[in-house]
């Protein structure tokens, strides 16, 4: 098309922004924390009974941040309320409405009864949850990927993606909570029971490797496709390449958050390392924490006018 | 067309829209719209190199569409669909969630600073239910918006629609937008407003 130059316009405006973003990073914690915890009392092993407490607790403690940053975000804190009484089944802000409030319940019954070594309805409970647990999280890829108008969000892969990063910082929070947990506080463990936990966040590592791997597949796909589908999409594809969020998307989320964990963790002396572990783990949180920002502020920093 | 009694539209001829924004300020006036928002306004551009140059306008405003997204996504249904097509918001019901501006493909919606509640262009309601026709219509000097019921076969924008090449803004996206263009220009139409990423290409 020949070159054509704006004389007048108005400015365009980003509905929702860094409230919104940590809000969508504070719910994957809580379903890595969840889905780890819930594994773990499914193993029945006494030697994974710390992470599902940790798993557990954490779930709970997190949570309970998130609907904070809903309330502070709406330009009408006080009329929260109205979202149980006048309901739409078509918005996924409503979905979200029912599991933000359900989960709490399940969740703290099934923290209880982890913490208190009830092992049956610690897994019956985990169970009824986990469906919960998942939804808590994976409606907010609903959110995005239901408003058709914005071509980084309107993906049938948003939902998963979400879920997979999701897993990928619950994990990483765990094996640094478990890290400290078996720097300060097993001093009077046996060493068998050291070698143990160490091998259980081996194996934590191992799992949040596999989810490294299938989050940059997924984010592989989205941004192929991205590129070679609408005017739109081509534009928001080379702005979080090439153009302002590059930097943010290319160096921070990509190289920085999952690159460089990958590539510290197929050393083994890295991996066994309670300090490179923990450094890596710190690199994936800053890096998914800056993916929840690309994609919710960069995905509405195309205008549509 | 459905058997609803009336489905209101807006169609603006291009050909005559000189760009002077009279629109705009007669919406603010007749809707108390705030400094810094906007209901509709005269998206203007100008393409071509001297001595071929032109300009080209485009007055944005509501689609009120068919198939809204706004009212698809509102948490509260405080965004609804009249029946005669006018997508309204219920000031009441309103928390400012904000979902309906990042879900809207047109970028017409905004947060009112003072009353802190999402709103838009709802083709002046309050002028259609006494009988008027929305202020930018009834201001255009040169005619250029026509306001109407698409329903009536002997209105003058259902005629001028059945019988003239129409275009609206993003056809593709399924909304149904009724806001109708008479030579609009694709330049204008193309959302570049904002993104000097875009002109480069």
């Amino acid at each position: 098309m020949e070159e054509s130059r704006i004389i007048y316009n108005i400015p365009f405006v980003i509905p929702f922004g860094a409230y919104i973003a940590t809000y969508f990073y504070i719910t994957g914690l809580h379903m890595g924390f969840y889905t780890t915890s819930v594994v773990a009392s499914l193993m029945g092993k006494v030697e994974w009974k710390p992470i599902g407490k940790i798993g557990a607790v954490g779930a709970v403690v997190i949570l309970a941040t998130a609907p904070l940053f809903l309330l502070i975000d709406l330009e009408q804190p006080a009329r929260f309320w109205k979202l149980f009484v006048y309901l739409n089944a078509t918005s996924a802000i409503t979905w979200g409405t029912f599991f933000l409030t359900t989960y709490p319940l399940i969740g703290l019954i099934y923290a209880w009864h982890v913490l208190r070594g009830n092992k049956v309805p610690a897994i019956v409970w985990g169970l009824c949850g986990f469906p919960i647990a998942i939804s808590v999280h994976g409606y907010t890829g609903f959110i995005l990927a239901l408003s058709k108008a914005r071509e980084l969000w309107n993906s049938s892969l948003s939902p998963t993606l979400f879920l997979v990063s999701a897993m990928v910082s619950g994990l990483a929070i765990i094996i640094i909570i478990a890290n400290i947990r078996i720097r300060y506080f097993t001093s009077q463990s046996s060493e068998e029971e050291k070698k143990s936990d160490s091998r259980i966040v081996n194996t934590l590592i191992m799992m949040m490797i596999i989810f490294i791997i299938i989050d940059i597949f997924l984010l592989g796909c989205e941004m192929a496709v991205l590129g070679n589908s609408t005017q739109d999409g081509y534009s928001m594809y080379k702005l979080i390449t090439a153009g302002t969020l590059g930097f943010w998307f290319l160096g921070v989320e990509l190289f920085l958050g999952e690159v460089v964990p990958l590539a510290m963790l197929a050393f083994p002396h890295i991996r066994r390392s309670m300090v490179g572990q923990n450094i890596a783990c710190l690199l994936v949180l800053i890096g998914i924490f800056v993916m929840r920002m690309v994609i919710v502020i960069g995905g509405q920093s195309v205008p549509l006018h | 067309m459905s058997s609803t009694p009336k489905r209101y539209a807006v169609l603006i001829d291009l050909r005559r829209c000189i760009g002077c924004q009279t629109c705009s300020v007669a919406c603010k006036s007749a809707n108390d719209v705030p400094l810094g928002v906007w209901r509709t306004w005269v998206k203007q551009i100008e393409k071509g190199t001297y001595p071929h140059v032109t300009k080209s306008f485009l007055p944005l405003l509501c689609n009120q569409c068919e198939n809204p997204v706004c009212v698809t996504v509102c948490p509260t249904k405080a965004s609804y669909r009249r029946e005669d097509g006018i997508v309204l918001i219920n000031p009441h019901l309103c928390i400012g969630c904000r979902y309906c501006m990042a879900a809207c493909p047109y970028d017409v919606r905004y947060v009112n600073p003072l009353k802190r509640i999402v709103q838009k262009c709802d083709f002046c309601v309050h002028r259609i239910d006494a009988g008027l026709a929305p202020a930018c219509v009834e201001a255009c000097p040169v005619g250029a918006m026509l306001f109407g019921d698409m329903h009536d076969p002997a209105s003058e924008i259902a005629q001028l629609v059945a019988t003239h090449p129409m275009q609206v803004v993003k056809p593709e996206i399924a909304t149904n937008p009724h806001v109708f263009y008479i030579n609009a220009d694709l330049a204008v139409m193309d959302a570049k407003g904002g993104a000097p990423w875009k002109s480069q290409e």
